[in-house]
């Protein structure tokens, strides 16, 4: 099979010839273009104006653009979300790599029970993650401190979500909790369709099983790791991340994510065509950074 | 024939698995031994301590008082569309950005993958609105699916693709030499294939549009029709939040999901074995 | 025959207009947005409503009840449409009204105001100017009235009478009466003050309430109200935020917290976690608003009200925190605003709206409350007497976030920092008045 060919595949051009491709993409396309990027090219034209998003609009330029470089709370905000992309999106990429490859080809007694345990996060609506972490990170009567306090390491015992210094970790540690299920739950799927054969292959040229992870699953998972690496890094940056700090701290002590700050510009303090700017560059840094890792991840 | 080693294998992983399931399920426990106690309980003796009764009152008072039983038609009226018709897309998009090249594809998969997943609800609310007023869908059961159609449309566009890409091409080609036509192909060939990843998206996009929030509640102002995530912030006031109603809502809400996953999950193993020995 | 026929034409004319007008009074519905879904509230509107259809038969109800933040975003997106609502809560000040006025969407209710004498009926017309906004929305407490109150808010302080019992103490008299009994409080092993750091309004409350009293003695109890009212209502650019009384106030905080007053790890804790630690015994005080006192009724403890102390012991009340619950008001869309405002005024001022309100220690807009039924020594008495003095001495002060739009942020993050010892009261009161210049170059102006 030649690389031309590969990259063709010329005979699936039957239903409109040429157009084939558009007939299968069309759904997809239209329904995003009218409902996602319509309106959100309505917020970029926002973020060139003054505007309370209720009463009339003034025309601005890129004065907004301008003064959230110079905004402390911006670059606050933007090193929460340095945090979030850490401990929402890498850590739970190695840490789902690892725990799937130990339970994605054993018939191991009980597996189905662990999927589902790790699925489990996923179900839960953030007001009630934000009340069941605040018993756990509680100063007064949190589990934490409990445990702290039962295997003796009183000294360490604090008001997790009441310090800069441990607030937007805190924080960072519910998306671990919140988002290893999801890459396990992706990298799973993505490993049932690894040919055993090959692994077979390798344990008769004497390869370990780390030798096996590094050289077959590592491998065969990449397009599953870039859409792991890529949905976790978005929600770390955007939605997810912005219900968990809200019904959490409420953005106290170093830990509102840019997403939120723009939440309460827009509508706490009326503030939609700086808010909608702040948008705009979260969305272009997600962009940036999705192609990024696309690259690598796919190489293309 | 089990090896020292094996044996020793199998008992680290466990303990893994064992430690990390617990990481994952305190909350839980937490949430459900929260579901069970009174609001005055809670006031009196803090956050944790067990319920002093097993009563379900909690339950009734929610579904029963708080409408949930209403709200839980509402969120299967909104959710199941979305999910079916999110996926078909999927289906048929990352079909042709897994196989086929034309011009602007690579546009066109920013589009329909990426862009679609990090166009947040709260980036888009007003204009949005603003959208679905012009054309006259506001407190139609519409409104909010076909955003939520959109980014479901994206996100299993992204996991779809990614499984095709990884399917040796040789399987494609045999079936092609046969005289199937593409469109045969896709459903009669690749659907089979990729369950576990099909299986896979249409679990996370029902779980994310079961709890979608802000879209049933900018675009479906009509009371009856509320949906479960909206009707938990009924447990939030100003000041307070009646917590143990709240976590009961949670409970209730979650629970069906929990269900479905573990009623599909079986279909998530051995995908492509079957497809091709079949 | 010409005659007749246009006679009759007339006549038919005057038929079918007049069965329109029957069929349109058939045909009204009036839409209700609001927040007061919890019991006790919703009981109140769903009274009005029943109260109301027996005077206008012809009139139905779509009414959409949701917490505040949701309701918002949904008027937000809808009313600049010319849709939504006829009848909406409308929370105070740049929340919610000043945009909303500015936009043009909000109907003027003084016509009304006068109609149903509401001037007489609730709080006090001082008060009621903070519904206030002039007609272009540029300067809020004075020119039309834009909302309605059926309930009021009043932060003060909650004690628990056993532990003060026990302790032999008594209600202080003056600030520094108040922190001897801290100071006993922490010596005998209580924790004095149960506070919920993380979140922003428990500390803007607290520190309003140590405010008020430094400021009424530092210039008088009349003259500090005047200077609230000045800062928080009418972004006075000639008032600075800067001055002794609001150091001193800042400085006495952390004091506080150096003495450990309040509980250990106070700043992760929000105020769904400082509530139990007062309900269960182990906190003496809690310094918080009326909204805590059912909860508080219904818990094991005997507690009670009293209002921040005065700074020396004067007997004057210093001003209190406390304001108005989110009041309704009347889209400026609507088409029956006579039928709108006719239902705020028996939303006010039924009988059964101060029942069910007093019923569930609610303060009612309407004052002063009748305590004449109320057993003596319970906290629902002290609560009212507490109201109607505060109401009748005209020392209702100010949610401090209303400063500026950006205010509640800029306070909440720096009441954190000034409470974790992380910067000086110097600093602490810089940062408000930074935001407060700030604002007055960003506060909307008439053109």
């Amino acid at each position: 099979m030649s690389a031309e060919k590969d990259k063709n595949f010329e005979p699936l051009f039957d239903i409109m010839g040429k157009f084939t491709p558009y007939i299968y993409i069309l759904p997809t396309l239209a329904i995003t273009s009218v409902f996602l990027i319509y309106p959100f090219i309505n917020t970029f034209f926002y973020s060139l104006l003054k505007w309370d998003g209720i009463g009339e609009m003034n025309f601005l330029g890129i004065t907004n653009y301008i003064n959230m470089f110079q905004d402390p709370k911006f670059w606050a905000s933007f090193s929460a979300n340095l945090i979030y992309i850490v401990m929402y999106s890498i850590i739970p990429v190695i840490a789902g790599l690892i725990v799937s490859s130990l339970i994605g080809r054993t018939e191991l007694f009980g597996v189905r029970f662990f999927r589902t345990v790790f699925f489990l996060p996923q179900v839960i609506a953030s007001v009630a993650i934000g009340i069941i972490f605040s018993w756990i990170y509680s100063s007064q009567f949190g589990v934490i401190n409990q445990i702290l306090g039962v295997i003796g390491l009183d000294k360490y015992q604090t008001a997790w979500f009441g310090h800069r210094s441990t607030a937007p970790y805190a924080v960072g540690f519910i998306g671990i909790w919140l988002t290893l299920g999801f890459a396990v739950i992706i990298f799973l799927s993505g490993i049932q369709k690894i040919d055993e054969s090959i692994y077979e292959a390798a344990k008769i040229d004497g390869a370990n099983s780390t030798q096996q992870f590094i050289y077959i699953t590592l491998p065969e998972l990449r397009y599953e790791m870039v859409v792991v690496f890529v949905v976790t890094l978005i929600r770390s940056l955007s939605t997810n991340i912005f219900g968990i700090v809200s019904s959490t701290t409420g953005g106290s002590y170093g830990t509102r994510p840019i997403s939120l700050y723009a939440y309460e510009l827009a509508f706490v303090q009326y503030e939609l065509g700086y808010a909608s700017a702040l948008v705009v560059i979260l969305v272009v840094l997600i962009l940036v950074l999705t192609q990024i890792i696309e690259r690598i991840g796919e190489g293309s | 024939m089990i090896s020292k080693k094996q044996v020793f294998k199998n008992l680290l992983t466990y303990s893994i698995l064992i430690v990390l399931s617990i990481f994952v399920l305190i909350p839980f426990v937490l949430m459900f031994l929260g579901s069970f106690r009174e609001h005055v309980n809670i006031i009196i003796n803090g956050a944790l301590a067990f319920p002093e009764s097993w009563s379900i009152d909690n339950f009734k008072e929610v579904l029963i008082e708080y409408n949930f039983r209403y709200y839980f038609i509402n969120t299967i009226i909104v959710t199941v569309p979305t999910v079916i018709l999110a996926n078909i897309f999927a289906i048929m998009s990352a079909y042709a950005l897994a196989f086929m090249e034309f011009p602007f594809k690579r546009t066109i998969k920013l589009f329909t993958t990426v862009v679609g997943i990090m166009i947040a609800t709260p980036f888009i609310m007003i204009p949005l609105y603003q959208l679905m007023a012009r054309l006259n869908l506001i407190d139609s059961y519409l409104a909010p699916i076909l955003p939520q159609v959109a980014m479901s449309a994206c996100f299993a566009t992204m996991v779809l693709r990614s499984f095709f890409k990884g399917l040796p091409k040789e399987l494609l080609e045999a079936s092609l030499v046969d005289g199937a036509t593409s469109w045969q192909v896709l459903w009669k060939i690749l659907v089979p294939i990729a369950k576990p990843a099909i299986i896979t998206s249409a679990a996370l996009t029902t779980v994310w549009t079961w709890n979608a929030y802000l879209l049933p509640l900018i675009l479906l102002q009509d009371p009856a029709k509320v949906t479960l995530p909206v009707g938990l912030m009924f447990f939030k006031g100003r000041y307070t939040t009646n917590i143990p109603l709240m976590l009961t809502g949670t409970t209730i809400t979650s629970v069906p999901m929990i269900i479905f996953y573990l009623i599909f999950q079986r279909h998530l193993v051995k995908g492509l074995s079957q497809g091709v020995l079949d | 025959m010409k005659r007749s026929i246009f006679v009759i034409v007339v006549l038919m004319l005057v038929l079918a207009s007049i069965a329109s007008v029957v069929s349109a009074q058939e045909e009204v519905v009036l839409k209700v947005w609001d927040n007061y879904f919890r019991q006790a509230n919703d009981q109140i509107i769903k009274d009005a409503m029943e109260k109301f259809k027996q005077k206008h038969p012809n009139v139905s109800f779509q009414r959409v009840a949701r917490p505040l933040d949701d309701l918002k975003m949904q008027i937000m997106a809808a009313l600049p449409k010319g849709q939504g609502p006829d009848i909406m809560t409308v929370n105070n000040a740049e929340t919610m009204m000043g945009p909303l006025v500015r936009g043009g969407h909000l109907l003027a209710l003084d016509k009304y105001a006068e109609e149903y004498n509401w001037e007489d009926k609730i709080l006090s017309p001082a008060v009621m100017n903070r519904a206030r906004y002039s007609e272009d929305g540029t300067v809020l407490g004075k020119g039309n009235l834009y909302a309605v109150p059926f309930m009021g808010e009043l932060v003060g302080v909650y004690y628990n009478k056993e532990i003060f019992e026990e302790l032999d103490l008594n209600i202080p008299q003056s600030l520094e009466e108040f922190e001897e009994v801290l100071k006993t409080l922490k010596d005998a092993g209580y924790i004095p003050i149960t506070y919920g750091g993380l979140d922003d309004w428990q500390f803007f409350h607290l520190y309003g309430e140590v405010l008020g009293s430094v400021l009424a003695h530092d210039m008088g109890a009349d003259n500090a109200q005047e200077y609230l009212d000045d800062i928080v209502l009418r972004w006075d650019e000639d008032r600075s935020f800067v001055n002794k009384s609001t150091q001193e106030s800042a400085s006495i905080l952390q004091e506080w917290v150096e003495n450990d007053y309040f509980v250990d790890g106070f700043s992760g804790l929000n105020g769904d976690d400082a509530l139990p630690i007062f309900t269960a015994g182990k906190a003496a005080i809690f310094i918080q608003g009326s909204w805590y006192s059912g909860d508080i009724t219904v818990s094991d403890i005997e507690a009670g009200f009293f209002p921040f102390p005065p700074y020396k012991k004067d007997g004057k009340l210093p001003p209190q925190v406390g304001g108005m619950l989110v009041p309704y008001g009347i889209s400026a869309y609507t088409e029956h605003p006579d039928l709108a405002a006719e239902f705020i005024d028996i939303v006010i001022s039924s009988e059964s709206t101060n029942e069910h309100l007093i019923d569930n220690n609610s303060l009612p807009a309407s004052v002063p409350v009748d305590t004449s039924e109320l057993e003596r020594g319970t906290l629902k008495y002290d609560i009212y007497t507490t109201w109607n003095e505060v109401n009748d001495s005209g020392r209702l002060g100010h949610y401090l976030d209303w400063i500026s739009s950006s205010m509640w942020d800029t306070m909440g993050e720096a009441g954190q920092n000034l409470m974790n010892l992380d910067i000086s009261p110097v600093d602490f009161v810089e940062k408000i008045e930074t935001d407060f210049r700030q604002w007055q170059d960003e506060k909307p102006k008439a053109d």
